[in-house]
């Protein structure tokens, strides 16, 4: 009942996206989510979206996946545009009791939701097409130079590699103690909200201790293989830029100009 | 009134695409007051099949029916959970509360049970399974792990279940704590009269302790007997990836190699007991 949860998406898979560098894929996401803000209107959106229709083409990944992605943030999405609908002033649409639609309200929130549909595709492109080890081991990389004023990056992406690695196996565990308690007549399904949180003791108490105890097994099994820190650590997979990841970086460039001309330049629309 | 399974099939799906049968068509029905033991290689099903005798999984297709009952309702699983039951793997791995008395006072307490007579139950379950009545005030996690396991198991006991299926009861316990429960639960079955179901990977300890054996291969149940009957087919065990008990092969050895002994013994005693008897006619011979 809990396997349902899907929180590593990672998508195994041997595309082109797939191979390039975590590092690159990580900065593309940032540039794409800054220069997303700053399109103003659809034309812009239109523009934009040529880079997750790009994507699905080169990796091949099914697009009902990716409405998979949306789902459980559809409510938000929905919000936001019934919001802008009647929240906004303009030429009345229709009106319902108190409330009226706007054509204007209607304009800026489908722009709105467009926003965040794009937003949240393309950066679950990032999460679907990276292994998670990459993906921290890219920003371990990224976030090397901060080093200096006191960031534990080494520390940092290792906390992130065990924590995805134990989802899974805490969610195994959840669903196995939740069972044995039922199994004892617990009952997690019925009852007001206060009666199912205090319900879940009996679930929460047993799953914290395995927590604690794995942590302690893991950290003894890591000092025994004489694990200490970033330091001097070399690695088995060492991260190359390639120049797939330079082709990746004119795209962006490309992107990044094109909206900057809509916004300032002489090009049409606004 | 028997536990019966008409047809149980269970499918796992993993994904969209992934299916695995983990319980092919079992049609089985296990008496009042037998002791049954439950094998099978890792993966063949054995905690899955268990867990539709009191509801916690629901069958894909086929039947469930307890005590002449259909688990198909929430109150007939409710009713089931009542009189099945379940003690998981590592199941000291679910005490969660401050005193032991307060953790094997959950269950019963779930069913309404108050005051003295649910005093009297966690006293009788502790004593059941050998838990001096001074650690009722102790916390379970200040306990060594054999204790732990002992309060788990007493938790499921408080709740006096008429059917208690044990998964691998013993698992991760020395010898002398391997024993000690497994005579506490043979206990409980004389005593107490309850049907009891032992899944396990020891054929030493189902040899022992069981009337009635049943093995699982790849989701379906491959044999029904006798220990004495499934050990009798050591290759065929083998070829299922498991393994008479060492006693058993040893003494089918002997036989085989024309010592006139029982090639069917199940446990060190017996053999004893034979190859005695072997050397006292040996003895009045010479």
């Amino acid at each position: 009942m809990l396997k349902n949860v899907t929180l590593g998406q990672y998508i195994p898979g041997e595309s082109v996206i797939h191979k390039l560098d975590a590092r690159t894929k990580i900065l593309a996401i940032l540039v794409y989510i800054v220069i997303l803000f700053m399109v103003t209107d659809f034309v812009g959106y239109a523009f934009l979206a040529l880079l997750p229709i790009m994507v699905i083409v080169l990796t091949g990944i099914d697009p009902r996946t990716l409405f998979g992605t949306l789902r459980p943030v559809l409510f938000i999405i929905i919000l936001t545009v019934v919001l802008h609908v009647f929240m906004v002033e303009g030429t009345a649409l229709f009106t319902l009791g108190p409330l009226t639609a706007t054509w204007e309200g209607l304009r800026q929130g489908a722009f709105m939701g467009l926003r965040l549909i794009l937003l949240i595709l393309t950066t679950s492109f990032l999460t679907q097409t990276t292994s998670p080890i990459d993906l921290t081991d890219g920003l371990e990389r990224l976030l090397n130079p901060f080093r200096a004023i006191g960031l534990p990056a080494h520390e940092l992406a290792m906390m992130m590699t065990i924590a995805l690695r134990f989802i899974p196996t805490l969610l195994d565990e959840a669903e196995k103690i939740m069972k044995a308690q039922m199994a004892r007549g617990a009952d997690f399904e019925s009852g007001n909200i206060f009666t199912r949180a205090k319900n879940m003791v009996p679930l929460l108490v047993p799953l914290f201790i395995s927590a604690f105890r794995r942590a302690d097994d893991l950290a003894l099994a890591m000092e025994a293989r004489c694990y200490r820190g970033g330091e001097n650590r070399t690695r088995m997979k060492v991260m190359k830029f390639t120049s797939t990841d330079a082709v990746a970086a004119a795209v962006m460039i490309g992107l990044t100009a094109g909206v900057l001309l809509m916004r300032f330049g002489p090009l049409p629309g606004r | 009134m028997p536990i019966v399974t008409q047809n149980l099939t269970h499918v796992y799906t993993i994904g969209k695409q992934i299916c695995i049968t983990a319980v092919r068509d079992v049609n089985l029905t296990i008496e009042d007051g037998e002791m049954v033991g439950l094998i099978g290689a890792t993966g063949s099903g054995k905690s899955t099949l268990v867990q539709h005798f009191n509801g916690l999984l629901r069958p894909t297709s086929g039947k469930v029916v307890v005590d002449e009952v259909e688990l198909n309702s929430p109150a007939a699983l409710k009713e089931a959970r009542r009189k099945v039951g379940l003690i998981f793997q590592y199941p000291e791995h679910q005490l969660f509360e401050e005193t032991v008395f307060a953790d094997i006072a959950f269950g019963p307490k779930n069913m309404g049970i108050e005051g003295n007579e649910l005093t009297e139950r966690v006293r009788e379950a502790m004593d059941l399974v050998g838990l001096d009545w001074d650690l009722r005030n102790r916390s379970p996690f200040e306990l060594s792990g054999g204790q732990m396991r002992r309060v788990a198991i007493a938790g499921v006991i408080a709740t006096r279940p008429r059917y208690l299926i044990l998964d691998e009861p013993t698992a991760g316990l020395d010898p002398r704590g391997r024993d000690e429960i497994l005579g506490r639960i043979k206990e409980l079955h004389d005593r107490m009269g309850v049907t009891v179901i032992l899944v396990s990977h020891n054929m030493e300890d189902v040899a022992r302790l069981v009337g009635r054996l049943l093995v699982m291969s790849e989701g379906e149940i491959v044999m029904d007997g006798s220990p004495r009957e499934v050990f009798r087919e050591p290759l065929r065990l083998q070829s299922l990836g498991l393994n008479a008990p060492q006693v058993t092969l040893l003494m089918a050895r002997l036989a085989e190699k024309g010592v006139a002994v029982r090639g069917d013994v199940l446990t060190v005693a017996e053999a004893r007991d034979e190859l005695l008897t072997l050397l006292g006619a040996r003895k009045g011979e010479g």
